[in-house]
């Protein structure tokens, strides 16, 4: 039958460019978590007050409204910190268990077309009996 | 060159997929994929219940797991493993489609594969792509069947040879053009079936880019498609821009951006340049000026794919793009005060939020729209333009930055202008072929080629005043609209000219059976209102019927002829017949006196004048009537500088007014009128020659006498001469207008007696070479209805009266007889 011409060309695709493919989707994969957790941007701005809130002060003699101005913005700084640092620390880890999980793949990867093969045939097994 | 066999061996790096789509196709995988995962999560929950099925309280429940826990086990890891494949499978076919390494498209590959070496052309045809194409260039399957099976000779894999010369991909396109230029009988038939080698290139072109859409669909794993997800926290650095989105909405959600596809290669190099002025320190601001605004939306449109790619300078990453809707804006708030304001708070919102790229789409309307409401728009953007915080990127077309930006100091310096150079941009066809295929997922119709040619060609030849990707829309919208309301599936060129015909007027497309005998009797229906004049009805006729046959140049006007006679001859009559069996109405005609344009400031008068910006007469009608017949009466009185002004807009088809605003009169059909060496013409007629036969003696004439310049005459479609009018001609108009006054008479239950006396005195009043028939109509006015109406008021003449006229030959007058 034709179509099992395919195996030859699947298994020395799987071993060879396969992986290559693997390690490319991996790296995106990586870049993505990097990027939704904002990492970067909330590392630059860590100490910016949070979503730029802040009284804004006229300037000239008015302590109070002086007072006002420093204690919000400030207010809203800590804020910035508090939300930030979770968010990061949250991203780093599931970027952590990410890149682990993915370095554990490229084995899972390496024995899984035989995995599925026996899996198929253990289970045509159990099936007959 | 390269060989067939060359070509093949090209291709056999994709031979393992073409194996696999031809058992377990990618539509058959998407399916299973989604059984397969279904049923495995229902085995997967069986598989959990069946391991603790000790707890369950149920007995029988509980035995039915006990007795088949292995069962159940054993179905699930079959289907996982089913599903795996399946999922594996998929990944071996996108990355072996998608491979960079590749020198040749899949769909190549697989029809090469496929073919039968004795007939490429039929396995072309009979791919799986062949088949789409064939549908989409229009051709009928069974016509096509007829010709495969007729054909003297057919192309084989030996002598098949294409060129070498193809830089990346070689696809099916490349491929078909070799075949096309091979097989010189498909080249026939194509053109017998009125399909050129473009149209045929193009429309391989889009089933490829449709059908890779679709695959690329499957994708999720690329930057691009992931960077699409929104990102968390991102915008707690950066203030909200809540006005900003009320009045304009995100770059991603912009219809330019949409229809962007593959365009983005041509702008590419714009995005560069873009993003130096908008790293700037401070007072970043960008102008785009392109030969269109929606050209350069196509470049913020490119930027913004840029900066969702992150191929972004990292300084530019984390901002955002909004387009400012301007008509939103000034439609929504009407007052000075209060546009003032909210225009103030926008850019006030978008400076604090520390990371936006305000676009300002069609610069020079916005401030004119303003200015209308009293605002002064540079004025308040000038407060902004310093700032580092905010970055402005203003767009302008050619033509509202020369008229309105470029003499403004105060706000250019603000801004660093990007001159897009004139782009052709050829892919603006793509929009449409996008769309097409959008409207074909939710509808059941299906788009030909030539339908969306039509649809780009009627676009910029009939709507000429609206932005292109706008008239592209609207027009395969109503098209859309009205093949579903006909229940019809095909979209051809005939459903798009129907559509065009109806919005403009002017006939359309291939002729019809009732216009076709309109049209072969033109001369009848010509002559059914001007009487004589053989031979410029002739004239006339031939152009028309070359106008309407689609063969005239179509950067000109429909046509343009130049009637030569004396007066009452029957030039505004031919005129009005020709308005109306050309637009169906004789109304349809723009009337301008060219007597009142002899000063010197003519011209000004009819494109407008710069000095009080006035709109001009010409502009202005043209373009209240696009479509019509445009009269210039006693067209030598003109100025020499409206002369000039006209053989410009006769050779091209357009002219520009003083606002800089192109108007086209492609639709128009230009008839100048002029009595010029009608001396000549009457002077033919005594002594009893045909003025036709005199033509260039008069011509000559006429250029002597400096009233026209030669170059003026030779842009006309036809300079017609017509004759003055014999006894005989007068007699039967005189017999017409009498005939038209006894029907209105009719209606009013008055009967006359239409009789030689009063047609021979018409004949003797109308022979006058100064007024010719114009003469018989005031007579008839003046002498015959004024003296009905004089009965009618003394009561002579009641309802059932008879009326007669005799001739008094004292008087030498008629005199009514009741």
């Amino acid at each position: 039958m034709n179509f099992l011409l395919i195996i030859p060309y699947y298994f020395s695709w799987h071993y060879s460019q396969g992986i290559l493919d693997y390690f490319r989707v991996w790296k995106n994969l990586i870049w993505f978590l990097w990027n939704f957790f904002s990492i970067k941007v909330l590392l630059k701005t860590f100490f910016t007050p949070f979503q730029r809130l802040k009284e804004t002060y006229s300037g000239g003699l008015d302590l109070e409204n002086f007072a006002t101005s420093i204690i919000v913005t400030n207010l809203m700084r800590v804020v910035g910190v508090f939300a930030r640092s979770a968010l990061i620390i949250f991203g780093l880890i599931s970027l952590t268990i990410f890149i682990v999980g993915g370095l554990l793949g490229i084995i899972i990867w390496l024995v899984l077309p035989f995995a599925v093969l026996w899996l198929m045939f253990i289970s045509i097994i159990a099936l007959i009996k | 060159m390269i060989s067939f066999i060359e070509l093949k061996h090209k291709t056999e790096s994709l031979n393992s997929i073409v194996i696999l789509e031809q058992y377990l196709n990618y539509r058959l995988r998407y399916f299973l994929k989604k059984i397969l995962f279904i049923t495995s999560t229902i085995g997967l929950f069986l598989l959990l219940i069946s391991l603790e099925s000790k707890k369950i309280p149920v007995g029988d429940v509980a035995n039915f797991f006990n007795t088949y826990v292995f069962q159940i086990r054993a179905v699930f890891f079959l289907v996982f493993s089913l599903w795996m494949i399946v999922k594996l499978l998929d990944a071996f076919f996108y990355s072996v489609y998608f491979d960079t390494d590749n020198v040749a498209t899949f769909e190549l590959a697989r029809t090469l594969y496929f073919s039968n070496p004795d007939d490429l052309t039929k396995s072309f045809f009979q791919s799986y792509q062949g088949k789409i194409i064939l549908m989409r260039l229009g051709i009928d399957t069974k016509i096509f069947g007829e010709f495969l099976n007729n054909r003297r000779e057919t192309v084989n894999d030996v002598e098949f040879e294409m060129a070498d010369d193809i830089d990346g991909f070689i696809t099916m396109a490349d491929y078909g053009l070799a075949l096309f230029k091979f097989d010189q009988e498909l080249q026939n038939f194509f053109m017998a079936q009125g399909l050129t080698e473009k149209e045929f290139v193009k429309t391989i072109e889009w089933v490829k880019n449709t059908e890779e859409q679709k695959i690329s669909n499957g994708i999720w794993w690329t930057r691009e498609k992931l960077a699409k997800i929104p990102s968390l926290g991102r915008n707690w650095s950066f203030g909200k821009v809540y006005l900003l989105e009320k009045y304009g909405h995100s770059i991603y959600q912009d219809k330019n951006y949409k229809y962007l596809g593959g365009k983005e290669i041509i702008y590419q190099k714009y995005t560069g340049e873009l993003q130096n002025i908008l790293l700037k320190s401070e007072g970043a601001n960008a102008l785009i000026v392109a030969n269109t605004s929606d050209i350069a939306m196509n470049v913020v449109s490119t930027l913004g794919r840029v900066l969702i790619n992150g191929h972004i300078h990292s300084a530019l990453e984390d901002h955002r793009i909004f387009v400012l809707d301007a008509a939103n804006l000034i439609d929504s708030l009407k007052s000075k005060i209060e546009f003032e304001a909210t225009f103030r708070e926008i850019l006030i919102q978008a400076n604090d939020a520390g990371n936006a790229f305000v676009v300002i789409p069609r610069l020079p309307n916005f401030i004119d729209s303003a200015h209308e409401l009293g605002v002064d728009v540079a004025e308040v953007l000038a407060e902004f333009l310093s700032s580092s915080s905010i970055q402005i990127i203003a767009l302008a077309d050619d033509r509202g930055f020369h008229q309105s930006l470029e003499t403004n100091k105060n706000l250019m310096q603000h801004f660093e202008k990007l001159v897009i150079k004139k782009i052709d941009d050829s892919g603006a066809l793509n929009i449409l072929e996008e769309e097409a295929v959008r409207i074909e997922v939710q509808y059941d119709i299906f788009f030909t080629y030539k339908a969306l040619e039509k649809i780009s060609e009627s676009a910029v030849r009939y709507f000429a005043d609206s932005e292109y990707s706008d008239k592209i829309l609207d027009l395969i919208e109503e098209v859309k609209i009205k093949t579903l309301t006909e229940g019809k599936y095909f979209v051809t060129e005939k459903e798009v000219t129907e559509v065009v015909a109806l919005k403009t007027g002017v006939p359309q497309g291939a002729i019809g059976e009732g216009e076709k005998e309109k049209l072969s009797g033109l001369e009848e229906i010509l002559h059914q209102r001007v009487i004589g004049q053989n031979l410029a009805i002739e004239a006339i006729s031939k152009a028309i019927k070359r106008a309407r046959s689609g063969i005239q140049n179509p950067n000109r006007p429909i046509g343009s002829f130049l009637f030569i006679g004396p007066t009452g001859v029957g030039k505004t009559e031919t005129t009005k017949a020709l308005a109306e069996s050309f637009f169906g109405d004789e109304k349809n005609i723009v009337r301008f006196d060219m007597s009142e344009y002899n000063s010197y400031d003519a011209v000004e008068k009819l494109i407008g004048g710069t000095e009080h910006q006035t709109v001009g007469t010409l502009s202005a009608k043209i373009r209240e009537n696009q479509y019509g017949v445009l009269l210039l009466d006693e067209f030598e009185k003109a100025d020499k500088k409206v002369h000039d002004l006209f053989l410009q807009i006769i050779d091209e088809g357009k002219f520009t007014d003083v606002r800089g605003e192109e108007i086209n009169a492609r639709n128009l059909i230009i008839i100048a009128t002029s009595n010029a060496g009608s001396d000549l013409i009457y002077q033919a007629s005594v002594n009893d020659k045909e003025a036709i036969l005199e033509k260039d003696k008069i011509i000559n004439a006429i250029i002597e006498r400096g009233i026209f310049k030669p170059e003026l005459l030779n842009r006309f479609d036809g300079v017609i001469l017509f004759h003055a009018l014999k006894d005989e001609h007068i007699a039967k108009i005189a017999k017409l207008m009498l005939k038209k006054l006894e029907k209105r008479l009719l209606e009013k239950g008055i009967k006359i007696d239409i009789n030689e006396t009063m047609i021979n005195y018409l004949v003797e009043v109308g022979r006058n070479p100064q007024f010719g028939a114009r003469a018989i109509n005031r007579t008839i006015q003046d002498v015959i209805e004024g003296q009905i109406a004089e009965g009618i008021i003394d009561g002579k003449i009641t309802h059932g009266s008879l009326v007669k006229f005799d001739f008094n030959p004292q008087s030498k007058e008629l005199k009514i007889v009741v």
